[in-house]
């Protein structure tokens, strides 16, 4: 059986023992050689705790520079803006892009956000698209291709106050800045479309009208085949025409001030032009009197009505 | 993890403080890397009559060390000695307590535990408490555990001391800066480094003979069965010669070194010797017998003072390791045959053991070395020391900054 030894407590001799005189390192030194050496190891003491705390801040600061994943960071040098060149093929005015982009003067090129300008810009109705360019060290190049109206309808505002807007070959809807008058007076009216505001919430655009680039392709060829006829039309309606080519029963409406009604089917202008050229060129040869009506959406026909006489048939 | 560690080994004699620096390793090997001194003040026979002076002395000695041994002591064994030192012999005495006589730990702790209750008075202190050889009904016996017996009895020689004296010996370590871990008799001390195991076995009595006192120390069995103190040492011998020959201390001490001598020799009664002799006006011519005499007598004195206050352990059959003599005074030629014919003993003077560097092995040093070599040998105070190490001293020492 192993031996065990009891825990002894504590016994008189030991109360009694050199031991339980109580050792204290006093603090006022006692001789010079005592002071020297409390000197000495605080001396020591001091340096330790300084080298530790130094080799501990070492060992953070590469620790820390380890931590930190080096960056190559290239920038060009950067120079304040000296000039903004401004360039359209349309109207709008350099005036009109200080209102609607704010660039300050004292910034850096590279601080300008272009893409931010980009967005900004073909936000505006006018604008079809948008080019916004460093030119280093210190011109921004803004280059902007607009809209052509093709049409202007008249709108009311939230103040029931009428007002003209313009209609694009894509269907956008806008006001139109920097248009001389008699461009816009050439404008044939659009009537028959109910004008919807845009999707975006709190916009104060309308949506873009369909159909417009039919309508723009007749415009064109009516302008390119009959100029003269062509400055006579005073509106386009779309009442019967929402967009869609073969649709049946699709037409498109011009109300011109020589010949009353022209009715177009939406597609196959040049025959419909060349036809209605016919009935002009023989009623005006024969000086028969005005026309009031002309129905070129008939298959490979047109239908006529003068005024005050019966329509004639007419084949060709 | 540092398995060094720095002993520090003090003595406060009357004549001189020696501070001796050790290096102990693995708790296995000691290597002495240092060594203080400083001549004595303030201390009379081993007590400090004047604490300033024994502060400046003693803190010199350690500073002196520290500075030869190149670090700093981080422990400190403390000599101490005096005439206030006392020792007896308790004796603690059980039935033992198993059915079949056979000796428990519980027996064994409980006759330890008797031994030592003794109260001491108010001012004393105990110092050491020596364990003696245990008695099962009457027989010596080492180890008396699931031995069978009635009786079991073990002694114990306690010693113990001023608390007065113990303190202000502490107390001037403590404003070094340092505090005491261990505290030793001198003799306790000199007898471990000087008495081979076989002395001790054979018993022997070990004498140190200092300048203000003469310590002893008596084996028998192997283990310590006597201590003592008496107040005479070097010193006296000067003093008497000054008084004697009505000379200052100086030309006394400095006679005693040159023509002293324990023993009387008939054939030198007309011998004379010159005081100073170097031809200085006022220079005289002594007597070497009445030099002799002079020694002669407080030696005896002494060797019988010894005798007497060990009484019958003093005997050829029970100290058959005979007498051993170290301390300063013991290079007083002839002694050892003084003492033989007091004591009635073979005697021997001691050498420092040879793994101990020249300059260090004269009899003077013999405490110091004693307190080292204790450090050593006793292991369970050094692992509490090293427990007591924290880890800001243990990076210090790894920095090398202590």
């Amino acid at each position: 059986m192993p031996r065990q030894r009891k825990k002894k407590s504590k016994s008189k001799s030991e109360e009694r023992s050199w031991r339980t005189v109580l050792q204290t390192q006093s603090r006022k030194v006692v001789t010079p050689a005592a002071k020297k050496r409390r000197l000495k190891r605080f001396t020591k003491a001091v340096a330790s705790i300084f080298c530790s705390a130094l080799a501990l801040g070492i060992v953070a600061v590469v620790m820390y520079c380890l931590s930190v994943k080096p960056q190559i960071g290239w920038r060009p040098p950067s120079n304040l803006i000296r000039q903004i060149l401004f360039q359209t093929d349309g109207t709008l005015k350099r005036h009109w892009l200080r209102e609607v982009v704010d660039i300050p003067k004292n910034r850096r090129i590279l601080d300008v956000d272009i893409q931010q300008i980009k967005q900004r810009l073909e936000q505006e109705g006018q604008v079809r698209s948008a080019t916004v360019e460093r030119l280093f060290p210190n011109i921004l190049k803004v280059s902007v291709q607009e809209n052509v109206p093709i049409l202007k309808v008249v709108v009311l505002d939230e103040n029931k106050r009428r007002r003209q807007l313009l209609v694009a070959k894509d269907g956008t809807v806008y006001a139109g800045q920097g248009y001389s008058q008699a461009t816009l007076k050439q404008l044939p009216y659009l009537h028959g479309v109910r004008l919807k505001r845009a999707a975006a919430e709190n916009s104060k655009a309308f949506a873009p009208v369909a159909g417009m680039e039919v309508v723009a392709e007749l415009l064109e060829k009516a302008r390119a085949r009959l100029p003269e006829f062509y400055t006579t039309w005073r509106l386009v309606s779309c009442k019967d025409f929402d967009g869609r080519r073969e649709f049946p029963g699709a037409v498109i409406e011009i109300h011109s001030l020589i010949a009353g009604k022209v009715l177009f089917f939406p597609s196959d202008f040049d025959e419909q032009l060349n036809r209605l050229q016919y009935v002009l060129e023989y009623t005006e040869q024969n000086r028969m009197q005005n026309i009031e009506y002309v129905d070129l959406s008939l298959n490979g026909q047109a239908a006529l009505k003068y005024a005050k006489t019966a329509a004639v048939e007419h084949s060709r | 993890m540092d398995q060094s560690q720095i002993v520090g080994a003090i003595e406060m004699g009357t004549s001189k403080v020696v501070v001796l620096v050790g290096e102990m390793i693995k708790g296995q090997n000691l290597n002495i890397i240092g060594i203080g001194q400083s001549s004595s003040k303030g201390i009379k026979k081993g007590e400090i009559v004047d604490f300033k002076s024994a502060s400046a002395c003693t803190h010199a000695a350690i500073m002196a060390a520290e500075k030869n041994a190149g670090t700093q002591i981080e422990i400190v064994s403390l000599a101490q000695t005096g005439r206030h030192l006392k020792g007896f012999l308790n004796m603690g005495s059980v039935r033992v307590t198993d059915s079949e006589n056979l000796v428990s730990q519980a027996d064994i702790d409980r006759s330890i535990s008797e031994a030592k209750s003794k109260q001491l008075p108010g001012n004393r202190l105990y110092i050491h408490h020596i364990q003696n050889s245990f008695f099962l009904d009457g027989h010596p016996v080492s180890d008396p555990f699931k031995m069978r017996g009635e009786r079991l009895e073990v002694g114990y020689w306690h010693v113990h001391g001023e608390e007065r004296n113990i303190s202000d010996a502490i107390h001037v370590v403590n404003g070094f800066g340092l505090n005491v871990q261990d505290m030793i008799l001198s003799s306790i001390a000199s007898g471990c480094i000087v008495a081979s195991e076989t002395e001790k076995e054979n018993g022997a009595i070990v004498i140190d003979i200092g300048s203000g006192v003469t310590d002893y120390v008596v084996y028998r069995g192997g283990y310590i069965v006597r201590t003592g103190v008496i107040p005479v040492g070097g010193d006296h011998l000067t003093n008497d010669l000054s008084l004697g020959l009505r000379i200052d201390c100086k030309h006394a001490e400095k006679l005693k070194h040159k023509f002293g001598k324990a023993l009387l020799d008939h054939g030198e009664k007309s011998d004379k010797i010159w005081l100073i002799g170097d031809l200085t006006i006022g220079d005289r011519m002594i007597k070497r017998r009445a030099l002799h005499q002079i020694i002669n007598a407080r030696v005896e004195e002494l060797f019988s003072m010894i005798r007497q206050q060990v009484g019958e352990l003093l005997n050829p059959k029970d100290l058959a390791g005979g007498a051993i003599l170290t301390g300063g005074t013991s290079r007083l030629p002839e002694i050892d045959a003084l003492a033989a014919n007091v004591l009635g003993l073979e005697t021997r003077l001691v050498e420092n053991p040879s793994w101990v560097r020249e300059d260090l092995r004269g009899p003077e040093y013999s405490t110091a070395l004693g307190l080292l070599y204790y450090a050593l040998t006793n292991p369970e105070k050094n692992k509490v020391s090293r427990k007591q190490r924290g880890i800001f001293k243990r990076v210090l020492s790894a920095l090398r900054f202590r």
